[in-house]
């Protein structure tokens, strides 16, 4: 691994150099030029670089006075720059002396950040946002825009979905507010509020990193509140780049990964296997099914993985019209054999401006292809378990015309009468191999946005927008002929099968917003008033169905040979082209399935702004969802934001010129919630059996039709709102010429009729649990945040950020129970080492959701578990679900990240480290995997143990061993996300090139505790995880 | 071009003067899904919808949900969705529970306790059982207020169909007490009078009996004298009245003979069915000439409306293509076979479902009469798996998975097609190496069951007369190619022995033996009861099972006593 990182930055050096040399510009005929160098207030600047446009790497400094002397070229352009201040570009056009003043640079006081229905400066905020700007290295590491937001803000926790190509990842914002409910944010997509996610697509995998010009998340009440009904659990707000004036800007990146799994699980090899069997299982049924090979099951499924994408971008002005297309391509190899993810996108904008900029028109269509191979996740875990002593390939004694090994030649258990043994998992080889999974998805999103001011009074503006998102998403699941999956499909008769599913999700969207923005300078005052409408209507609509699409085989087992007789079964011929179980109606009518969801909105907010220094913010949404009943679907969602910006305060004007920005905010709001179970939870509606459900008509006789009967779904016309309400204190400030930004906040986030999926009192409906308003719970929770640059001198630069965030989530009421007692328990989470061992998190009063519930283990002197000892909580002397205890849970208290950037000269370098603190996981492998009792697993089936000192041995009571909490573990971890090194040509080719190369490491260490592969999983139960990389990679950015 | 227009309709009223009402309309949405329908549709097709809502109530007993075989109407702590099966999740309780099997999976959560007789409240296994029971019972419940609240507007003609279905739903339901009261005593009960949503109340054993009897009672009254075939899978009089005839036997056990009549009325009824079915089958019995032909792929032919001695009286239809279900005799199958003890499913049972996770335990096997060489002449046990076979007959290690053939293995359903005689119609049988799903029909209440409950009433409770009792019994010994019995045979600890080897499997065992004083406490030891491999005694208080914790914390009832 090391290896191939430093060979790859030998070859990045050399590439380098080469260029470099090439590159280098002849000095021509030189003048002198001195001048000083003021700043605003009149001071000599001292140490403000001068350099001259185009050539790189020359350039002086001014002296403690202020004064610069340089040898230029006379036609030369001199840059004069200085942090904190607007560079100036002054050509010197034959002068020998260039006297400078400094303008301050307000850019990042006045950064403009896009919040709901608009923009605001970002000093004027008065919300909880935090704003993503990805440069190109950023971009560059980045399989999706899920991995911007790695570590991009305090109270911002992204898990990704470990070395998965499709790249999927949980985000949560300052905790999750809901339990069952959806705890996504809500995703903005150039003011298209996005579909959740749907089959490999979700909003944050369809946006090429390279193309995103900002993301803004949107963490408080107040911020979220203009998107009320879906903003309980944040907003992220997505820019795409945007055509400028000029020539035509071109963009090109490309980049190139090298990924291999960091660790795997260390399990016994074939000797050691046989010797434990040995041991633990002396039968002749367990010695019979040992083989003598030595097989590395995951070396077997695994493999190293290149992957590389390519982003073009063209930006420009064509006489009125501003316009930018990009076009990327990525070509993603997981590490599981067979995995493997191709994404195109493209993206189209217009922003032409119309009576002197009065009608604006930005037009966005964003489109993407994404073609994958799905592996079978179940071989992860089969290749831990399966037996280490069979050889991967067998090449099985077969006659007959089918002209190849029974069961594709992979080593299968067989048992006595020539069958697949199907009580443990296939071949893990096979498990791969044997089928093509193949998902296809199409989408686009897009928007015409319209926004007029009025030509008789331009402070009014209106805004109209319709957008659309839409995905089709098409999958094959292809099973090929005489695998062991063909043979132990339906008919077990090795023939070849597909299924297919076909699904269409959309999202219409209309909004129109009047917008008054008025200045009055007689009371100092400005206002910001926006009232808007929003329609939105989301469905969805899928069919499957699967097909036999080979003709099969019959088989006669020679026991006493070993040997099979194999001929196509002419019978089966009639099969082809029909489901298993498909009746002559079924083979017409496909099952389908859709839905229609409805949310309408009014909103309105109010922002004022006193003298520039108090700043109001009133926001009040009413909105309605189709999902509740009339009498329940309407939320009135509030909230008020106050902002004092101290250092525009008269007493502050000492201060001015260090500290540049002290600014403290206060806002309560509330938001709403209706994410939650089907698309219609309260009218009494019938399900409709499937085929292989039906019954026998009310009609005499034996050959009666068959009809599909009609089930009475439980609902819930009582269904309402789920409720958060959030307070938010924070401050901003900011020194030095912003050289040192901070920023804190604290908040408390209480939700009120939280929706949950919990059981009702058997005989209340026909079925034992439903959606329900079922309690409250908390979040309270710090953030700080702290962006610096220590050292900024003319060569060398350090900037650094770091973010710290603290969240405390616990539940404060659960309704529902007859008692309501404290000793009740919610189930959140099956044992995933025992189907029905009862929950291994729960929801509990008094403690976080998601909370672990487990047995205390007794340990011996050596520190060894004892086995079958657990602490009596209740000391009636025998061990039962009365003695489980609520403790630990998934969500980490603390998360941390570090971002450091060093720039010498033109190179650069970064090093990003995140941790993480008081997150717990249960090690699943890990119980599922200790225990030798489990050697000779159920039928014909032996299964692997990990290699450890200590094991478990007792067959009986495992049902309390799987809720031990030793196999829950603290995986509180310090990763380092990546390494990066980069350098960049600024003017190559006579100014008209800019080129960038970089390289980097991608998760080249984690320090954990936790005893599995990985310590980041997002359920907290880890089990059958795709292993997480360590990546290399080499970039490649030229713009011109 | 509907996207279109709502765009330009939404635009006019936003741009316009964003009328409230005529926004808000959009958010009444219809039902869309289209395997979803209202009630609003019944009136369409009174006949067609009023058959699918009745049929819904049958496919309840048969499967665990209606999205398939691995679907589940139930969602919370059910594990797999075949186990949440009503058939299954009784059979769990019943059977496992008592002498007759075991499960070799010690750790499958849940398992160890009910088959060491050692239950407490917060068993998963248990709280799935009660939730299928009530589940069943509400959808009951619905359908009989769907009907009565006049959504389906039948026409003159579909009245009648519509109170014979009334009738059946109350008969099912009753069923579900049957279990609700034999197992879990002081029981939620509700019927179709309590409003939409409510909690059942807890009542004691006593009113919830009083309450079901009465029902069942009315019920077989409104269908008038005579026994009428229903239509196969459907029932009628004669499975009310068979039910009555479960409910009196256990009257006095329960202690709910409030009358100290139930044994004399479980006599009179289980008469009355018996001459119903007399003149064909088995010695004019009514019983079908062969008792394996009773457990075969195509024993609907024993059952109503079948074309042949119709003993199968109430009957949980499967079909391998039509109605797959994880639970009634593919799961029986499945479970029992398994190559890993020697045996073939295919081979043996024509079924292509192996889990090799039951076993018969000794004490059961040891209620037959083996030939030294490991057969029996007991027809009943003719397919077992057994000494000559190279199983043992103790199942001393059954913890976990290690050994081999432990415990004979009680072959009795199978997916052969059965003739008359009891040979197997190979011709007719499914191609059971292809077949994942079984053909062959759950059998819940047979005429042998009502034989051996009207001998067992003059037994107990002295009802009806001894010598036809004994005939009773004998037909069924004689079918099973046994000797006759004397009337000193007849004992409570014989017919108790009898009713099983005839009975097995056929969620019984643990009521029967409940009734004999033999099930917890100490008069009667199987190896693992107790949780020791020879044996052991249990607390009495176990012979009616915990109220789950769930249903104790979400509907506010008492606990049984003992726990």
């Amino acid at each position: 691994m090391k290896n191939i990182c430093f060979q790859m930055n030998r070859k990045a050096w050399l590439t380098l150099i080469a260029v470099v040399c090439l590159a280098f510009p002849a000095l021509a005929q030189k003048i002198t030029v001195t001048g000083t160098v003021l700043e605003p207030e009149g001071e000599p600047a001292i140490g403000v670089s001068v350099t001259v446009q185009g050539l790189q790497g020359y350039g002086v400094q001014t002296d403690i006075d202020g004064n610069y002397r340089i040898e230029v070229a006379p036609d030369a352009t001199l840059v004069f720059s200085y942090v904190g201040y607007e560079p100036q570009t002054i050509p010197v056009n034959g002068r020998s002396t260039i006297d400078v003043t400094l303008a301050t640079n307000t850019e990042l006081l006045d950064e403009v950040v896009v919040v709901g229905y608009g923009t605001v400066k970002k000093s004027d905020a008065t919300g909880s946002v935090a704003v993503i700007k990805p440069d190109e290295i950023e971009a560059g590491l980045a399989t999706s825009a899920n991995d911007l937001l790695v570590g991009a803000s305090p109270g911002v926790v992204v898990t990704t979905d470990g070395g998965n190509p499709s790249g999927g990842a949980s985000i949560r914002i300052r905790g999750g507010a809901s339990l069952s409910a959806s705890n996504d944010p809500l995703v903005v997509v150039d003011g298209v509020p996005m579909n959740g996610s749907y089959g490999a697509m979700s909003p944050l995998t369809m946006i090429a990193p390279e193309n995103i010009e900002s993301m803004t998340i949107l963490k408080s009440a107040s911020a979220t509140a203009i998107y009320g009904s879906r903003a309980s659990n944040g907003v992220i707000i997505i820019t795409t780049k945007k055509g400028q004036s000029g020539r035509p800007q071109v963009t090109f990146s490309a980049n190139f990964h090298v990924a291999t799994p960091g660790r795997t699980w260390d399990v016994l090899d074939g000797a050691q296997f046989t010797d434990k069997i040995k041991t633990y299982a002396n039968n002749d049924h367990a010695l019979g099914l040992l083989g003598t090979a030595n097989t590395d099951w995951q070396k077997e499924i695994y493999r190293t993985s290149f992957s590389h994408d390519y982003n073009v971008g063209v930006g420009g002005k064509v006489g009125f019209l501003p316009y930018r297309v990009n076009v990327s391509y990525s070509g993603n190899n997981g590490m599981i054999k067979t995995s493997n993810v191709d994404r195109t996108t493209v993206g189209f904008n217009l922003s032409p401006k119309f009576f002197d900029g009065l009608l604006q028109v930005n037009a966005n269509v964003k489109g993407s292809y994404i073609n994958q191979r799905n592996p079978e996740m179940g071989a992860i875990y089969s290749a831990l378990s399966y037996n280490p002593t069979l050889p991967v390939y067998t090449d099985y004694a077969t006659t007959g015309n089918l002209g190849a090994p029974i069961y594709g030649g992979y080593t299968s258990l067989i048992n006595q009468d020539g069958n697949l043994e199907t009580n443990g998992s296939l071949n893990p080889v096979a498990q791969l191999m044997g089928r093509k999974a193949t998902e296809k998805s199409w989408s686009s999103t897009g928007n015409l946005q319209i926004d007029y001011a009025l030509h008789f009074l331009p402070d009014l503006h209106l805004n109209l927008n319709l957008g659309y998102d839409v995905i089709k998403g098409e999958s094959f699941t292809d099973v090929y002929a005489n695998t062991p999956q063909a043979w132990n499909g339906n008919y077990r008769n090795g023939a070849a099968s597909n299924s297919y599913n076909w699904q269409l999700s959309r999202n219409t969207m209309l909004e129109f917003y009047l917008n008054y923005k008025k200045e009055v300078e007689s009371i100092k005052s400005n206002f910001d008033v926006m009232a808007g409408y929003t329609w939105q209507r989301f469905d969805y609509m899928n069919h499957n169905y699967s097909r036999i699409t080979s003709i099969g085989y019959t088989k006669q087992y020679d026991a006493a040979a070993n040997s099979w007789v194999v001929n196509e079964d002419p019978a089966s011929a009639d099969n082809i082209g029909f489901g298993y179980g498909d009746t002559e109606e079924a083979r017409t009518k496909v099952y389908r399935d859709g839905n229609k969801l409805m949310l309408l909105s009014f909103y309105g907010r109010f922002n004022y702004s006193f003298d520039d220094t108090y700043l109001l913010t009133f926001t009040l949404r009413d909105d309605a969802t189709s999902r509740f009943s009339p009498d329940t679907r309407w939320g009135l969602f509030p909230a008020v934001a106050l902002g004092w910006k101290i250092n525009n305060m008269p007493f502050f004007e000492n201060f001015t010129g260090t500290w540049d920005e002290f600014k403290l905010r206060a806002e309560w709001g509330v938001t709403g919630q209706q994410a939650v179970g089907s698309y219609n939870n309260y009218t009494p509606a019938y399900s409709i059996s499937v085929p292989s459900v039906y019954y026998p008509s009310y009609s005499a006789g034996i050959a009666a039709p068959w009809i599909n009967p009609l089930y009475p779904n439980a609902y819930d016309e009582n269904l309402k709102w789920e409720e958060t309400t959030t307070w938010n204190v924070g401050v901003d400030m900011a020194w030095l010429n912003n050289r040192i930004a901070v920023s804190a906040d604290w908040y408390r986030r209480n939700t009120k009729d939280l929706l949950a999926t919990v059981p009702v009192p058997a005989g209340m409906t026909t079925t034992n649990s439903m959606t329900r308003n079922i309690g409250t719970l908390r979040n309270i929770g710090v953030e700080f945040n702290v962006t610096a640059r220590p050292v900024v001198t003319k060569d060398f630069t350090w900037t650094l950020g770091y973010n710290i965030g603290w969240n405390k989530n616990e539940i404060t009421a659960l309704t529902g129970s007859a008692d309501e007692d404290k000793t009740f328990t919610l189930d959140a989470f099956g044992n995933p080492a025992s189907s029905s061992a009862g929950p291994i998190q729960v929801h509990k009063v008094g403690y976080p959701a998601n909370s672990f519930y487990t047995l205390e283990q007794v340990y011996g002197p050596d520190g060894n578990p004892l086995e079958g000892v657990y602490v009596d909580q209740n000391g009636d002397g025998k061990i039962g679900n009365e003695d489980l205890v609520v403790k630990h849970s998934r969500d980490p208290k603390v998360t941390m990240t570090l971002n450091n950037t060093f720039n010498y000269k033109n190179w650069d370098f970064g090093i990003t480290l995140r941790a993480s603190l008081g997150n717990y996981v249960y090690n699943a492998m890990r119980a599922r995997m200790m225990n030798l009792s489990g050697l000779e697993g159920q039928g014909n089936i032996l299964n692997n143990v990990l290699d450890s000192d200590f094991y478990f041995t007792s067959a009986t009571g495992t049902t309390n061993l799987v809720r031990s909490d030793y196999f829950v573990e603290n995986a509180s971890f310090l990763r380092c996300d990546n390494i990066t090194v980069g350098y960049t040509w600024d003017n190559l080719l006579r100014d008209s090139l800019r080129l960038r190369l970089f390289g980097a490491v991608q998760n080249p260490f984690v320090i954990t505790k936790y005893r599995g592969l990985d310590p980041e999983v997002f359920s907290g139960v880890d089990n059958n995880a795709y292993p997480r990389p360590v990546t290399v990679s080499l970039g490649v950015v030229a713009t011109f | 071009m509907k996207a279109i227009n709502n765009i330009f309709l939404g635009l006019t009223l936003a741009a316009g003067a964003m009328t409230f009402n005529a926004c808000t309309g959009d958010l009444d949405v219809p039902i869309q899904n289209p395997n979803q329908l209202t009630s609003a549709e019944f009136a369409s097709d009174p006949e067609g919808y009023l058959d699918r809502c009745m049929a819904e109530i049958y496919q309840g007993l048969a499967t665990a949900g209606n999205g398939g075989a691995g679907s589940s109407i139930l969602g919370e702590g059910t594990g797999g969705a075949g186990e949440g099966t009503f058939t299954r999740t009784v059979f769990t309780l019943e059977e496992l529970t008592t002498d007759n099997f075991s499960w070799l999976q010690f750790n499958d959560a849940g398992f160890y306790e009910l088959v060491t007789q050692n239950f407490a409240p917060d068993n998963l296994v248990m709280y799935q059982c009660y939730s299928r029971i009530y589940a069943e019972i509400s959808i009951c419940n619905q359908f009989i207020r769907t009907v009565q609240s006049g959504v389906f507007n039948l026409p003159d003609n579909l009245q009648e169909r519509a109170a014979d279905y009334i009738r059946q739903a109350k008969v099912v339901r009753s069923l579900c007490y049957f279990y609700a009261i034999d197992l879990f005593g002081d029981c939620g009960y509700i019927d179709e009078t309590a409003g939409i949503g409510s909690t059942p109340p807890q009542m004691t054993r006593q009113d919830a009996y009083d309450h079901a009897v009465a029902c069942l009672e009315q019920v077989s009254a409104e269908w008038g004298d005579s026994y009428v075939e229903p239509p196969y899978g459907y029932v009628g009089k004669e499975v009310a009245d068979a039910l009555l005839v479960k409910f009196y036997l256990n009257a006095k056990t329960w202690g709910v003979d409030k009358n100290n009549d139930s044994y004399q009325k479980c006599w009179t009824l289980a008469q009355k069915i018996i001459a119903n079915h007399q003149g064909e089958g088995f010695n004019q019995t009514g019983l079908a000439e062969s008792y394996l032909a009773l457990f075969g792929a195509n024993n609907h032919e024993y059952a109503s409306c079948g074309s042949r001695a119709n003993e199968i009286i109430m009957t949980v239809p499967q079909d391998g293509m039509q109605l797959e279900s994880y639970g009634g005799t593919t799961f029986y199958i499945a479970a029992i076979c398994g190559s890993f003890d020697g045996i073939s499913s295919v081979d043996d049972c024509n079924l292509a479902a192996q889990w090799t996770c039951m076993v018969a335990r000794q004490q059961f096997s040891e209620q037959w009469d083996w030939n030294a060489d490991g057969t029996t002449d007991d027809v009943r046990a003719s397919l077992w798996k057994t000494k000559k076979d190279g199983f043992k007959i103790d199942n001393m290690i059954i913890q976990g998975n290690s050994g081999y053939g432990l415990g004979y293995a009680p072959i009795k359903y199978t997916n052969f097609a059965y003739n008359v005689d009891g040979t197997v119609d190979k011709a007719n049988s499914p191609d059971g190496s292809q077949r994942a799903f079984c053909d062959a029909d759950w059998t819940v209440i047979r005429l042998a069951e009502i034989y051996l409950s009207a001998a067992e009433a003059n037994i107990l409770g002295g009802a009806g007369n001894a010598s036809d009792a004994l005939i009773y019994v004998n037909h069924i010994r004689a079918r099973a190619g046994l000797e006759d019995w004397t009337s000193a045979d007849m004992t409570a600890d014989n017919i108790l022995t009898e009713r099983n080897r005839e009975l097995y499997g056929e969620n019984d065992r643990r009521t029967s033996l409940v009734r004999h004083g033999k099930y917890a406490g100490a008069s009667y030891i199987w190896n693992w009861k107790g949780g020791v491999q020879s044996g052991a005694q249990t607390p009495v208080h176990m012979n009616i099972f915990p109220i789950p914790t769930k249903v104790i914390s979400f509907s506010g009832y008492h606990q049984n006593p003992g726990y």
